[in-house]
């Protein structure tokens, strides 16, 4: 019976795999590192700042109002509150 | 508690729980760094990329830990990280690359110095021959016959029905024997 070519090289094959790379290690942790330092940069860029400027924008509107209408308008205050 | 005592899923869930690479995540990258490399080297044939690979794939391995859930083993789910990483590397890279890599195969493969011409000329036609199948199918044969993995690992590193596995394994040794043929022993 004729015999599969494949499973013969595959036998025949050494194949072998060399040694891993020296300070593989060191080399996964820097990687890693990076990776998440990345990771927190993009955070702070894209979430922390953009947070920060909503709501420092909406501080600068509100004081572009008050110096303009004298009214300090807040609208977390119920209305009629004495204090508003 | 010795670590090294820890079945690889309790490691798993200690590395979970660790807010950044602690102690359970180096053992985990010390316990599998072998296989991994393994791999890494058998699916990519070139130290450098493998290098490159073994590594993303730690990294990866860190930035999902929370995601493993004991569907399988946490060995096979290292594995199949290992062969997506890989199998994204190689499609990035086309397929011209990799005739080139083959070509050369003789001084990429260390091991191989010094021994047999037959043996050495064996894994370069076997390498030649992975080439002309499709990614996945070459992946499959790899872990299948030289990593030696069940229907059932691959199953799970591949994300397949296990009959669809066990089918593609076939259709590609179909491929390989009708374009290369079969032998009466002359290999041996």
């Amino acid at each position: 019976m004729p015999r599969d070519l494949f499973e013969d090289l595959v036998n025949a094959a050494p194949l072998a795999v060399p040694p891993m790379p020296a300070a593989f290690n060191r080399r996964v942790h820097q990687r890693l590192n990076s990776r998440l330092l990345a990771g927190q940069l993009f955070d702070l860029a894209f979430k922390g700042l953009a947070y920060s400027f909503v709501h420092l924008g909406l501080a600068l509107a509100g004081l572009f109002v008050f110096t303009c209408t004298g009214r300090f308008d807040r609208p977390d205050t119920p209305q009629g509150d004495p204090l508003s | 508690m010795n670590l090294t005592d820890l079945s690889d899923e309790q490691l798993a869930q200690m590395a979970a729980r660790e807010g950044s690479d602690g102690p359970a995540f180096v053992a985990i990258l010390e316990r599998f760094r072998e296989r991994v490399w393994r791999i890494c080297f058998r699916l990519l044939s070139n130290e450098a990329d493998a290098s490159d690979a073994a590594q993303e794939v730690f990294v990866r391995l860190f930035l999902n830990r929370q995601k493993f859930e004991g569907r399988s083993k946490y060995s096979t789910w290292v594995h199949g990280v290992a062969v997506r990483t890989c199998l994204g590397i190689r499609r990035g890279r086309g397929r011209r690359q990799k005739h080139e890599r083959v070509a050369s195969d003789e001084t990429l493969i260390p091991g191989t110095v010094g021994r047999p011409e037959t043996d050495s000329a064996a894994s370069l036609d076997l390498m030649k021959m992975l080439e002309n199948l499709d990614e996945m199918d070459r992946a499959l044969l790899i872990m299948k016959y030289i990593e030696g993995h069940s229907h059932e690992e691959l199953a799970a590193m591949f994300d397949l029905s296990v009959s669809a596995c066990k089918m593609r394994i076939s259709r590609a040794r179909d491929k390989i024997n009708a374009e290369y043929g079969t032998s009466d022993g002359a290999a041996e």
